[in-house]
């Protein structure tokens, strides 16, 4: 297994000069100068120029060639793409804060969202699939399957506004939108967590149906049925257990997910997470938020697909890293 | 194998628990303090340090912790300036270049944190600690916090809006920031426009004559700083604002994309036109209202939602809400707002939008008749409101409402909707181009919905009289760089007001401001020109005057640009907040506002 994960970890070495290759495109090749962008329209080229300094686009793009030449080897490395590859950004140009500690400020609201709102709608996602796949054809079956589909068929924004019509100003059960600090994060989060659920719950609820309905007709169900063991010991030791391993895949790939936080949602209820973070400085013109972000998210799935793989030698021993 | 089934059934109490927090919720609501207003606001700030202090939202909150030398009346119109910090208005010499201020005496920054050595503590009467007094400020605070903003480091917008090209020796100044380490800066090292004699005289010396440039004295970033507080704070400086305005903003109150919270700052002399010493009663002593808190929304809706619950005092109608608030065709609130006692109040924005043609490009340069039609042939009622929901007024001319020339700039034959006669000049035009018009390309400088929308709906007036129009929507930065190369033919724009004073629109007309500058119509007529240079050098008088109504006239002849309209915002408030006005210019508005606990306690408690 050592060996398997040593040669993912090279792997992933071109992998991340990529992402980093992409990234630099995308924010440095498709805008054509940023630092005008966000400069406005009245900027004297000054003020442009100081601006690029700011957002490091003085800086040599790939290799400083002249600086190793008189020995400053610091100052040769100092470049756009030697930064990024070495997780070091630019200050972010509206927070003038390092990303990484406004993502240590953002992250954590996020979570106190993402984590419970996740945590449930797995919990959920099992439970139902377990149940209509025990009751095929049923119907048990058809309404949970149907009720899936009507949830995964919600445009989230629709959903939000009418909650907050309705839920928030109609009847005042829930705050409309807002955040606060401690206990008081619980007053605020409660709804969005229950629409974070809403809007997950049809999909894992499919996904993990159909997987079920796999398993539960394999040969060692069918031994066990046949040597009388019952049907929630045959669902909630055996099934369960082959079960995990798509469990895990989806689990883990989506947890970079819930550190970026929902985008729409934040922007709506007005929490101060990460995916609002995103999504101001998409409108406030905020390249190093959104290049450092992309960066880092990137290679945060990076690293989560290899945790996934090498989960599901835990879970199920007779899978073998090669 | 049970393990698997344990982990599953641990999982779900976790759930359980989970589900049981958040039942929670319905228990643990944050109080509501009765002496505090509640508002939205509905931009992020952005920074609170002065030199980056860059759009209005910013510059309304900013604005009440920090002063000016000058400001403008709450109530009065047209705008007028009065003293803030500055002892008097400014005296400026007969060629129209040295402006020479007086600071009033006994007025001193508050430090709400309690944290610069030095400082004096200050207590309420029950002994508890409200913050530090600072030293009073002196001219020598107004020359540090400039040359903050024409540093190289700090990338100011406002070095190139404000100073730059204007004072004596503050582009050298700039050049010597960038050849310079930050921490190795001589902040003592002297600009040749900018004396201080004494610390109650500040003296700005100004390369061309700039009479308005005493609006820009009233522009918030051109506030004292004192330098003993910006080097303590260092780059926390922008979430530690100190200042000497009615509130200050305690940094544990400041939520950065969440909310912050406004205390009425305890030394504040009372009144922004008396010195530090003058005794102001207190049944006058602003600012009114102790405590404003101001949560932020990226969406308008929410806090629409919240307004109509009454928890917000105050709030504007977002878009999508303004059926079920506005009568249509009364343009009054509906009744069950009026009800509940909520007011209306609108203002105009200073600002001017309009389509701009390239008057070098050979399509528009020598004909007039095309552009008079397709000017009679855009109905600018109907855009405003198609776009705006009516919240708008057309535009006949480059001045904004509000403006004392506005008048001047109305019943201009070229700007009303007249397709017939448009029609008529579309023969002559075409005789003119030598031929049919070809396609015109219409550049906007995004692609948002607001902009597709006003595009189809150009492009809809502009085809009744054979103008075919080809929408571009293109990126701010290639916009910018298309305008500063001359390359846009025929394109979108909007003009924000920096002072009140007509110069700030009449620039746009102006020859020698062609393109890169900010006339990207490259619109030039020599008496025009001529007009606007003898008007620069000219306080306000009656003499002026009558050259900006002269330019005015000119300008609607030529028609480089078609008019479309200037925006009304409107805004809402409960009964219980009292003395709202709305003022684009002035800064620290909410001081002069009135809140009534009890009228709102007593709402509450019936509803």
């Amino acid at each position: 297994m050592w060996a398997y994960i040593a040669r993912r970890l090279l792997l992933m070495i071109p992998t991340v000069i990529g992402i980093v290759l992409i990234t630099m495109f995308l924010f440095n090749g498709l805008v054509k100068d940023p630092a005008r962008l966000y400069a406005g329209k009245k900027a004297s080229p000054q003020v442009v120029e100081s601006i690029r300094a700011r957002m490091w686009l003085d800086k040599p793009r790939w290799f400083n060639f002249s600086a190793l030449k008189d020995g400053e080897f610091s100052k040769a490395i100092d470049t756009q793409f030697l930064n990024t590859l070495r997780f070091r950004f630019p200050d972010s140009m509206r927070y003038e804060e390092s990303i990484w500690s406004i993502i240590a400020k953002k992250a954590p609201v996020s979570l106190a969202v993402q984590v419970p709102a996740f945590i449930i709608s797995t919990a959920l996602e099992l439970a139902l699939a377990l149940w209509a796949a025990s009751r095929r054809g049923r119907t048990t079956d058809i309404v949970i399957t149907l009720s899936a589909v009507l949830l995964l068929s919600v445009p989230p924004l629709s959903l939000y506004v009418v909650a907050q019509w309705f839920f928030g100003q109609k009847l005042g059960t829930f705050p409309v939108a807002g955040w606060d600090k401690g206990l008081y994060a619980i007053h605020f989060a409660a709804m969005p967590i229950i629409m974070m659920v809403i809007l997950t719950v049809g999909r894992g609820t499919r996904l993990y149906r159909t997987v079920v309905l796999d398993e539960i007709y394999g040969d060692y169900v069918r031994t066990a049925r046949a040597k009388g063991v019952n049907n929630q010991e045959i669902l909630f030791t055996h099934v369960l257990r082959n079960v995990m391993i798509p469990v895990i895949t989806n689990t883990v790939t989506a947890l970079p997910a819930l550190l970026l936080g929902a985008l729409l949602l934040e922007r709506i209820f007005q929490i101060p997470g990460v995916g609002g973070l995103m999504v101001e400085a998409i409108f406030t013109n905020d390249p190093p938020v959104l290049m450092g972000m992309t960066y880092i998210l990137a290679i945060m799935y990076c690293v989560l697909q290899l945790v996934s793989d090498v989960l599901y030698t835990i879970v199920n021993p007779q899978v073998a890293l090669k | 194998m049970r393990k698997v089934k344990w982990i599953f059934f641990a999982y779900l109490a976790v759930v359980a628990l989970i589900v049981a927090s958040i039942s929670l919720s319905f228990t643990v609501v944050p109080d509501r303090d009765p002496e505090t207003l509640y508002v939205p606001n509905l931009f992020n700030v952005r920074s609170l340090d002065p030199p980056k202090v860059t759009d209005v939202p910013t510059s309304v909150i900013a604005g009440h912790v920090y002063e000016c030398l000058y400001n403008y009346d709450y109530e009065k119109r047209p705008f007028t300036l009065i003293p803030e910090l500055a002892d008097g208005m400014a005296q400026l010499t007969p060629d129209g270049k040295t402006f020479t201020v007086k600071v009033k005496k006994g007025i001193h920054y508050f430090d709400p944190n309690d944290q610069i050595p030095g400082w004096e503590q200050v207590k309420d009467s029950s002994g508890k600690v409200l913050g530090r007094k600072g030293p009073a400020v002196v001219s020598s605070d107004f020359v540090y916090a400039w040359k903050r903003i024409c540093s190289f480091a700090q990338a100011s917008p406002q070095y190139a809006n404000i100073f730059q090209g204007r004072i004596e020796g503050i582009d050298d100044w700039w050049k010597y920031t960038k050849d310079t380490k930050p921490d190795q800066i001589d902040w003592n090292r002297p600009v040749a426009g900018l004396v201080t004699p004494d610390d109650q005289t500040l003296i700005v010396k100004l390369v061309d004559p700039f009479p308005q440039f005493a609006y820009l004295l009233a522009h918030l970033p051109t506030t004292p700083l004192s330098r003993a507080a910006v080097e303590f704070h260092g780059d926390k400086f922008r979430n530690n604002p100190i200042g000497t305005g009615a509130y200050t903003i305690p940094a544990s109150e400041y939520r950065q994309d969440e909310r912050l919270v406004m205390e009425a700052n305890p030394i504040y002399r009372g009144k922004p036109d008396v010195d530090g010493f003058t005794q102001v009663p207190a049944n006058e002593k602003m600012p009114f209202i102790k405590r404003i808190r101001w949560d932020y929304f990226q969406e308008q809706l929410p806090s629409w939602a919240l307004f109509d619950q009454t928890l917000m005092d105050y709030g504007g109608i977002p878009k999508d809400a303004f059926e079920i608030a506005m009568e249509g065709k009364t343009g009054e609130l509906k009744s069950y707002l009026k009800d509940k006692n909520v007011h209306l109040i609108k203002d105009i924005e200073p600002v001017i939008f309009y389509y701009g043609f390239n008057m070098e490009d050979k399509l528009f340069r020598n004909n007039k008749p095309l552009r008079h039609a397709m000017s009679m042939a855009f109905d600018r009622q109907r855009m405003i409101d198609f776009m705006w929901n009516g919240r708008g007024m057309a535009s006949e001319g480059p001045v904004a409402p509000e403006f004392p020339m506005y008048e001047a700039t109305i019943g201009n034959p070229i700007a009303q909707y007249n397709v017939a006669k448009a029609k008529e000049l579309m023969k002559e035009a075409i005789r003119v181009n030598g031929g049919p018009i070809p396609e015109i390309p219409l550049v906007f400088p995004g692609s948002e919905t607001f902009y597709t929308q006003l595009a189809e709906i150009t492009k809809q007036d502009l085809a009744a009289i054979g103008v075919k129009i080809k929408p571009e929507f293109t990126t701010f930065p290639r916009y910018q760089e298309m305008a500063e190369s001359k390359q846009l033919q025929f394109f979108d724009a909007g003009w924000q007001a920096d002072y009140p004073d007509e110069q700030t629109f009449l620039l746009l007309f102006y020859g020698k401001n062609e393109s890169p500058g900010p006339n990207n119509s490259n619109y030039k007529n020599p008496k025009y020109d001529e007009l606007y240079e003898k008007a620069m050098v000219l306080p306000e008088s009656p003499e002026r005057a009558e050259l900006y109504r002269q330019m005015i006239k000119i300008v609607q002849e030529d028609c480089p640009v078609i008019f479309i309209a200037s925006r009304v915002n409107y805004a809402v408030h409960y009964d219980w907040v009292s003395n709202v006005k709305l003022n684009e210019f002035a800064h620290a508005n909410r001081m002069y506002w009135k809140l009534d606990p009890a009228k709102r306690a007593a709402f509450a408690r019936k509803h």
